[in-house]
């Protein structure tokens, strides 16, 4: 009888309990009838026989009684005495039960892990109302994907769209504040009226949201919301906050609203917006057909969906090229994406990839502790045969080993989630710089209740297979079974089978844990251009009001690389911006100034003070470099790296004129150096300009050559330069090396999680290896004792034991690399100059794989070899 | 009568009684009882109270199936057969049986 029909039955039983009862009823009348006729029969009167076939009965309830609790209460009471009972046999072997609750918990707490992290991330929605509703605008021009769109052609799909509501721009970056005379770098956002009620902040928790006409004259902020942290934080949660004078960037400002506490600016990595924004500023929606760069975020109309809306934006578009060719000379594509999934756009590859991986690490564990289980049928199955034979069914028998299974297992879900919250403090820790809605990872009551089903799940898979084999055995062998006898067949095969795909399932995670380090390894070691070796790179954000034109500016970028030349332990100093492989960098357009009608190239500027190729090493091929006298009489000339110099003029560059965008005159080529990656060390493509730093003027970055250490040299950059008078803050002194590496931390984090998890599956499959062979090991010490009593030496036998250990891990290790063919496709988006067929690391992981099996192969094998025949056979 | 009734039947024993019991023919719940009685003449006396609960439990174990039968006169009996299951089941039964006999004896019999 099947366990479904079975339950199918007792689902049956209960709901038609009622007619059970009269069932039941009759069924025992009928037999006090019959044994008051066989009363009658031996002579006793009606009345008298009736009566004894009663007594006989001791109470037709409680006989109805007993029955009813086979029929329904059975299967309730057995759940909690199986229960009971899997908790005593664990108790009795601890040992046993610390394998495997940590196994399970190490199985289960990355599973948690990770799914805290996906959750957050991945799956719960934006904390805005309605934001299935939210949408990202991104404009597609030739050469330059997810540019974001012009604000022309903003201003028209804001005027024009009827299925995007509401639209708005957003400019994340950091500010000065000022409070009282104390100033300190928070993170700002610069945004379009529309942006606050389009993501629900309205209404504040005190005051107004930003209104352009009232709020900014021109880039001129006049009034600023701020974060309720700040506000409690900064100015005492004071309620006349309203109106009180700030001062932001240097402007004079007034606070005209608080939002509500724990608002956050979820928005695409691109836009380089902190989620915890402390002030918000006003920003005007302009109809310039060139400025790029910015997000723009809509709201859907309540009964539009995204593919109507793109559908309405890709005929937009097509409009916009027809009417401004110039400003689309490689056409437009507009698309339409919800906001959700453009913020994990990024992150998503890869916290997939460690969701696998950890789906891995809990198989293995899964079949490790089956492996255990079956280890265990030496002593159980004489138990349950005996059970068995006293009546216990094979369902009643299953049962009682998966509630067993299953107390087991919620030990170790239960460790696991402990496991979790330490896993999610590490995670913290190695802290991935653009992992969106990182302070929402959390082990909360929906990662809980995941855990609670990963758990019973997991012990259904490891407590199936031993479960059906144990109680297979209907015909009572194990009874006559002799004690130290070997393994039937069967069962040793279902143990080579467990180990098999033990090693095999460790190989995937392995070989994505290698690839990645690969990867990272290729990232470190790509040339990238420039020296950064000692490079020190400061901030200086200068007050307009005070340098108020370009000379004074150029002026004091003058003075101030002087005076950080003078430091003790100062090679070299000078100013350009913004720094290669920083998060924000500027992308411009431009083309030989003769070819007025060919496509202009896509390509980034650095704006520059004379001697900034030298700091950064960056080798000057021809020409000069920028000099003082190009600041001083502001010249329009330009130094181009190699490649661009090799695109347009074949490398003859010196002297020829490049048109480009924002500027009316075209600059003249004087100097060509090396190329360098400044946008990604993956991108190897990116064209770049160096340009006096009057022709493209922006917030400036100092750079300095030094072999100070940074806690010394930077706070005394900070002060010389700071010491030139007021209106003139450097801040976010870094190492040019520290900036590097930030720009790959997301590879650095998938990579060390992954190795972290990978190495977990090896110690995983490496115990299992051990443990099974060790066991099958013993149980043929009589077969060896055999053996060698017959005449094999002991290299015979350690010959025996290895050949078993190298077929299976050769064959879980050839299974696991086609399985890691297949799986590790799907993490291409993240591998940098190595294929997913990576020959040195299949090669390495196999070798990994061979050396711990070797190890766990070793032991036993050794052990084997030493048997002394004489006390072998006595094991009996 | 081989001695006094047995009251307390080892755990399962009933089963394996009821099992045998009706492989010869269908019964009721009464004949049963009075089967095994006669069978083991006078040493198992099957209570309601126990054979009840034992057939329910077989029933829903899918060993012996009931099935109600209509006399021309009086009440509605129900009455018990072995299934094909149940049949296997009991020659598997009577095996093990045999062994725990055989282990019994050899324990019991031993020499001190």
């Amino acid at each position: 009888m099947s366990i479904l029909s079975t339950v199918l039955a007792r689902i049956r039983a209960l709901r038609r309990r009622a007619r059970a009862d009269r069932d039941l009823d009759d069924e025992l009348r009928a037999y006090v009838d019959a044994r008051a006729a066989s009363y009658e029969r031996r002579g006793l009167a009606p009345a008298a026989a009736k009566r004894a076939a009663l007594v006989e009965l001791e109470g037709v309830e409680q006989v109805k009684e007993r029955v009813r609790d086979v029929r329904i209460g059975s299967a309730l009471a057995a759940a909690g005495r199986d229960a009971r009972y899997g908790a005593r046999v664990l108790w009795r072997s601890p040992g046993y039960a610390l394998v495997v609750v940590m196994t399970l918990a190490l199985g289960i707490g990355v599973n948690a892990a990770i799914f805290s992290v996906v959750h957050a991330v991945l799956w719960r929605s934006l904390p805005y109302p309605d934001a299935a509703r939210i949408v990202v605008v991104e404009a597609d021009t030739r050469g330059l994907p997810t540019a974001y769109s012009s604000s022309g052609a903003v201003f028209d799909v804001r005027t024009q769209s009827r299925l995007i509501t509401s639209i708005a721009q957003v400019e994340g970056r950091d500010a000065s504040l000022e409070i009282d005379g104390v100033m300190e770098r928070v993170a700002a956002a610069r945004v379009t009226d529309d942006l606050l009620p389009l993501l629900g902040a309205t209404p504040l928790a005190l005051g107004r949201t930003l209104v352009t006409a009232q709020d900014a004259h021109g880039i001129v902020v006049k009034g600023v919301v701020i974060s309720h942290e700040m506000w409690q934080r900064r100015l005492e949660g004071d309620p006349h906050v309203i109106g009180r004078r700030l001062t932001v960037n240097n402007f004079d400002v007034q606070v005209v609203g608080v939002m509500r506490p724990g608002f956050r600016l979820v928005l695409p990595a691109a836009n380089h917006a902190e989620e915890r924004v402390d002030v918000w500023m006003p920003r005007e929606f302009a109809p310039e057909l060139l400025y790029r760069g910015l997000t723009l975020v809509g709201r859907l109309a309540p009964e539009a969906s995204v593919t109507e809306a793109q559908a309405e934006l890709t005929a937009l578009a097509s409009s916009f090229v027809a009417t401004h060719s110039s400003a689309y000379p490689g056409g437009l594509r507009l698309t339409v994406r919800p906001l959700g999934e453009v913020v994990t756009r990024e992150v998503k590859p890869a916290l997939m990839a460690l969701s696998a991986a950890v789906g891995f690490v809990l198989l293995i564990a899964c079949v490790n502790v089956a492996n255990l289980l079956l280890a265990r049928a030496k002593t159980r199955e004489r138990e349950l045969a005996v059970r068995r034979a006293l009546g216990a069914t094979r369902f009643r028998l299953m049962r009682q080993l998966l509630a067993e299974n299953l107390v087991v297992a919620l030990l170790g879900g239960a460790c696991g989630l402990l496991l979790a919250r330490l896993g999610v403090g590490v995670l913290d820790w190695i802290r991935p710089v653009h992992l969106p809605r990182q302070a929402e990872i959390a082990i909360d009551g929906v990662v809980m209740l995941w855990t609670a089903g990963l758990t019973v799940i997991s012990s259904v898979v490891f407590g199936l297979v031993p479960a059906l084999t144990f109680t297979r055995d209907a015909h009572g062998q194990a009874l006559h079974a002799s004690r130290a006898g070997s393994l039937p067949l069967r069962s040793r095969r279902l143990h080579r089978c467990l180990v098999l795909s033990e090693v095999a399932l460790s190989i995937v995670p392995l070989v994505a844990a290698g690839l990645m380090l690969r990867t990272f390894a290729n990232l470190l070691e790509t040339p990238i251009g420039f020296d950064p070796a000692h490079v020190v790179t400061a901030r200086v954000s200068l007050n307009l009001g005070e340098f108020s034109t370009v000379d004074r500016r150029s002026a004091f970028y003058r003075d101030a690389i002087a005076r950080v030349r003078e430091l003790p332990g100062v090679e070299a100093a000078s100013v350009g911006g913004p720094p290669p492989l920083a998060p924000v960098q500027s992308t411009l357009r431009f083309r030989r100034s003769e070819d007025r009608e060919a496509a202009s190239s896509i390509g980034m500027h650095r704006s520059v003070m004379p001697g900034y190729l030298g700091v950064m090493g960056i080798p000057l091929r021809a020409g000069r470099d920028i000099s003082g006298d190009d600041i001083m009489h502001r010249r329009r000339v330009a130094v181009v790296d190699e490649r661009l110099a090799g695109q347009l003029w074949q490398g003859d560059a010196i002297g020829k004129r490049l048109s480009v965008e924002y500027s009316k005159q075209p600059l003249e080529v004087v100097g060509v150096a090396g190329h360098i990656r400044a946008r990604d060390i993956r991108d190897a493509g990116t064209l770049m300009i160096y340009v006096p730093s009057h022709v493209y003027e922006i917030e400036q970055t100092l750079v300095v050559k030094t072999r100070a250490p940074l806690s010394t040299i930077g706070p005394a950059i900070k002060q010389a330069v700071e010491a030139l008078g007021p209106g003139r803050p450097v801040f976010d002194i870094r190492l040019m090396d520290d900036i590097i590496g930030a720009s790959i931390d997301n590879t650095r984090f998938t990579m060390l999680v992954l190795s972290g998890f990978a190495l977990a599956s090896l110690v995983l499959a490496g115990v299992g290896l051990y443990g099974t062979l060790a066991y099958l090991t013993s149980q043929r010490t009589q077969e060896f004792g055999v053996r060698v009593a017959m005449g094999a030496t002991a290299a015979s036998i350690l010959r025996l034991v290895i050949r078993e250990g190298c077929l299976l891990t050769g064959l879980g290790a050839a299974l696991g690399l086609a399985g890691a063919v297949a799986v590790t496709r799907a993490l291409r988006g993240l591998l940098y100059g190595v294929t997913p067929l990576d020959g040195v690391t299949i090669v390495s992981v196999v070798a990994l794989v061979a050396v711990v099996a070797l190890v766990a192969v070793g032991w036993p094998a050794w052990r084997a070899a030493r048997i002394d025949p004489v006390t072998a056979l006595r094991t009996e | 009568m081989a001695g006094p009734p047995v009251e307390s039947l080892v755990k399962g024993t009933l089963d394996l009684l009821v099992l045998r019991t009706l492989e010869l023919q269908p019964l009721h719940g009464a004949a049963i009882a009075e089967r095994i009685f006669q069978t083991t003449r006078g040493t198992f006396q099957v209570k309601a109270g126990s054979l009840f609960p034992a057939l329910h439990r077989l029933e829903q174990d899918g060993w012996i199936e009931g099935e109600w039968e209509m006399p021309a006169r009086g009440r509605r009996i129900k009455s018990y057969r072995l299934t094909r299951e149940g049949r296997r089941h009991l020659v598997a039964e009577k095996a093990a049986w045999q062994r725990v006999v055989t282990a019994m004896n050899l324990v019991l019999e031993s020499p001190s």
